[in-house]
């Protein structure tokens, strides 16, 4: 097709989008937490109205609404509330649905009699003339979002000083996950002719895909949360296993509903998944001190003692048993007095177990690590002192959604430099282990090394196990370029049935 | 006709729409055959439900699945590039309300694969010869019907096609552009434009058109040139002073045959010396003549004798 006619049909997009009241109405919409961001400032000492004409301090303002004392970081708190307000409920749900509203009628309008005349006979294919539609919901939905993004950011780097492009990317992540559900739209569109049945019966299937997604992950979380408690509670597995086991076995009906949840999960788009990819897209934009991408495991800030370094020679080399199975450290610092902290992790391993003539797959807990390297270290030359417990302020205190105790080992040891205290944490976060050394001369509080676990979480506040498990570069089922390529994949479908059907219409 | 000359050619062309999923379905056209040639304005008459907006579309590939062969420029319907050279005003047509009539015509020329710097001129000269000057840079859903069909008309010619159908072309158009649209599409026919009308207008078309195919239930019931549908009837009517009272069967007499009267004086068949000869009897008997006519057929009386011929 010829340059021109691209333009052409970009612009016809255009006009459409443009001339569009329910466009308007929410580009009116959009404006108000835009507002918001200019009007408001959210700074350490409170909430600044119209650039320091009054402050609201945090306190009574928190205790108005029953809330506690007051903490550091009031501010963000503010900020990642408002955000979290407007583009998971009010965008990502609300938004949506009045787009699919305001975008359905252009596939029936565009086929009513009439209309499809003076346009399908232009020398442009209707493939062309399909898509062009779908796209012009694309530029709705993208020009809404970009303006109510980047107002936003701007209004909050500008008044409030807060700097975070991370979310910028939630203008792509909304129209990903309109992109999926206007096909749906258009698809209905085009076999009903009706702007009504496009609207209820897109509504109904952005519905029902939700259900189907969350009840998989809610089943896929309870799976793995039963397996996490039969591991981390019980060590041998093998009874309560069997009990589960017993329970799957249940009825045919309940199988037949857990399959078909799990073939429509792979199958349909993955619209739930979008507000985690955005968080994930997010989050690896912002950039703390330390983060891993796959867990959203984060060292927020590094205490001005420690600066991260290369691995020291004695980590290159390896030092055998302890940790070796970690390979090297993903992340190190050093700090004066030779102390040194590492953050470990690794995949945890699968073994099989026969249970009631079913082999289950049963990864690896953080008890089962730790009783590994207690024995090892037990049995080795020049350890002493070692003792076993838990902290309370590791990471898995944050995520009460798996909510099992962390393992600390500590012990002293013989080194080149002379003995030394090892402080060792291990933390488990979806399918990887973690461990946290800190290295300091016998004799050394190791208070440093609790203030740097204070600086440790998770990024996800939700204390979803999913969203934990999502990542780049998990197994497939839990892959987000699979959940990309598949509700791509559906979409494309959708897009060919669409342009098959149209092209079989006799106007 | 040269094939060269051939811009339409269909041939023992049927289509049936489905009308349920078990019945036979509704056979709209029903072995047409046709040729349209080079800078003709064709005329495409019939009752509705005739089947003539079906043989449009299928020329203008909007009508699949029929049976026969059908050829726009040599190639077949379907063929995108072939509609770069086309025009077309669909009858009851509805372009986008959310475009200015001046912002439709640019986008259409567009769409036909003309450049925006190419259009630039002639959006502004066809805006002018629709009478839509003053009121271009309005919303089309503003516009009444007449000012659609108008923009409609000059969305099919801006573009400047070889080949153009009109469904019904001066639908809601006032006297006045009626008569500009007759001017555009002379203007047409001497540029060598070819035009193809389809109208419940008999009069128009009998004034525009070069060459006329009248349909019925899918079928061409008959096709000729205007004179051809159009012939003497043998009578010839005299327009007289009818206030003197004065006996015309008798002055007359036995000159010609099938006498009557008519409001303007009378009627009767005769050749041309029988009028001669009734001239030379009125004038010697006092009375002024102030017409001399002969009858022709309309061509909605052929219409009318066609479609009600076939009925019966």
């Amino acid at each position: 097709m010829i340059p021109t006619r691209w333009k052409a049909l970009a612009l016809d997009a255009l006009y459409q989008v443009l001339d569009n009241w329910v466009f308007r109405i929410l580009f009116v919409l959009a404006l108000i937490p835009i507002l918001l961001t200019f009007l408001f400032g959210f700074t350490e000492d409170g909430i600044v109205l119209l650039f320091g004409f009054k402050t609201f301090p945090y306190e009574p303002l928190l205790q108005a609404f029953g809330g506690r004392s007051v903490a550091e970081g009031m501010d963000k708190l503010f900020i990642e509330g408002l955000l979290q307000v407007v583009f998971r409920i009010l965008a990502g749900n609300f938004g949506v649905l009045f787009c699919i509203a305001a975008t359905s009628f252009f596939v029936p309008r565009m086929i009513e009699k009439g209309a499809a005349d003076v346009l399908f006979h232009k020398p442009l294919s209707r493939f062309s003339l399909y898509m062009s539609r779908y796209f012009a919901g694309l530029v709705f939905v993208g020009l809404l979002s970009t303006f109510m993004v980047l107002g936003m950011f701007l209004g909050l780097l500008l008044v409030s000083g807060h700097y975070d492009p991370g979310i910028l990317w939630a203008a792509p992540s909304l129209t990903y996950l309109f992109a999926l559900i206007h096909a749906v739209a258009m698809l209905v569109g085009v076999v009903t002719r009706s702007t009504v049945a496009s609207i209820l019966l897109t509504i109904l299937f952005f519905w029902c895909n939700g259900c189907v997604h969350n009840a998989w992950i809610g089943i896929e979380t309870q799976s793995a949360l039963e397996l996490d408690s039969v591991e981390e509670d019980f060590g041998d597995p093998t009874d309560s296993a069997s009990q589960q086991s017993s329970r799957e076995e249940k009825g045919a009906v309940l199988r037949f509903f857990l399959g078909t949840i799990e073939w429509l999960h792979y199958i349909l788009p993955k619209t739930t998944d979008t507000d985690y990819i955005a968080t994930k897209l997010r989050e690896s934009v912002r950039g703390p001190a330390y983060e891993d991408s796959d867990t959203l495991f984060q060292v927020v800030s590094i205490p001005e003692e420690w600066r991260p370094s290369a691995p020291a020679a004695w980590v290159r080399a390896g030092r055998p048993g302890v940790l070796a199975t970690f390979g090297p450290p993903r992340w190190n610092a050093t700090a004066e007095g030779d102390r040194t902290l590492e953050i470990w992790r690794r995949e945890r391993n699968k073994t099989e177990t026969e249970i009631n003539g079913k082999t289950r797959v049963r990864p690896e807990s953080t008890r089962t690590l730790s009783r590994g390297l207690e024995d090892l270290l037990e049995g080795a030359d020049g350890i002493r002192s070692l003792r076993t417990g838990s902290l309370p302020q590791v990471p898995t205190a944050n995520a009460p959604t798996l909510g099992y105790p962390n393992k600390h080992l500590s012990w002293a040891e013989d080194s080149d430099s002379g003995a030394v205290e090892v402080d060792l944490v291990l933390f488990r976060r979806g399918e990887f282990l973690y461990g946290i050394v800190y290295r300091a001369p016998e004799g050394s509080p190791n208070e440093p090394f609790v203030n740097f676990l204070n600086e440790c979480n998770f990024k996800v506040q939700d204390e979803s196990w999913y969203a934990t498990r999502l990542s780049w570069t998990a197994d497939w089922r839990f892959n987000i370029w699979f959940s990309i390529g598949s509700s791509v994949a559906f979409t494309a479908l959708l897009l060919g049935l669409g342009c098959f059907r149209l092209s079989r219409i006799d106007f | 006709m040269n094939d060269s000359d051939t811009l339409i050619s269909v041939r023992d062309l049927k289509k049936t729409f489905r009308t349920g999923l078990f019945s036979g379905g509704f056979r709209a056209l029903d072995g047409i055959s046709l040729e349209v040639g080079r800078g003709m304005v064709f005329g495409l008459l019939g009752p509705n439900g005739a089947g003539k907006t079906t043989l449009i579309k299928i020329l203008l590939g909007l009508v699949k699945g029929y049976e026969g062969e059908a050829r726009v420029f040599g190639r077949l319907p379907s063929d995108h590039k072939m509609r770069e050279r086309i025009g077309y005003l669909p009858e009851a047509h509805r372009l986008p309300g959310y475009m200015t009539g001046k912002q439709t015509l640019r986008l259409y020329g567009m769409y036909s694969g003309k450049s925006s710097k190419w259009l630039d001129v002639r959006t502004k000269n066809w805006i002018e010869r629709v009478g839509m000057k003053g009121s271009a840079g309005r919303k089309v859903r503003q516009y009444s019907k007449g000012m659609q069909q108008r923009i409609g008309l000059a969305q099919a010619m801006v573009h400047e096609p070889d080949l153009v159908f009109l469904d019904e072309p001066t639908d809601g158009v006032d006297p006045v552009g009626r008569a500009a649209i007759r001017e555009i599409v002379a203007e047409l026919r001497d540029k060598g434009t070819t035009v193809f009308i389809n109208s419940h207008l008999l009069m128009e078309v009998e004034q525009i058109c070069d060459h006329i195919v009248i349909m019925r239930r899918g079928q061409i019931i008959r096709q000729g040139t205007i004179a051809e549908l159009t012939p003497d009837t043998g009578r010839v009517e005299f327009g007289i002073d009818l206030s003197t009272g004065a006996p015309i069967e008798e002055i007359v007499g036995p000159i010609g045959s099938s006498l009557q009267r008519t409001s303007r004086g009378f009627e009767i068949a005769v050749d041309e010396d029988g009028a001669n000869a009734i001239v030379d009897r009125l004038r010697g008997s006092g009375i002024s003549i102030r017409s001399i006519s002969p009858r022709k057929l309309t061509l909605e009386d052929t219409f009318i004798d066609l479609v009600q011929g076939e009925e019966q």
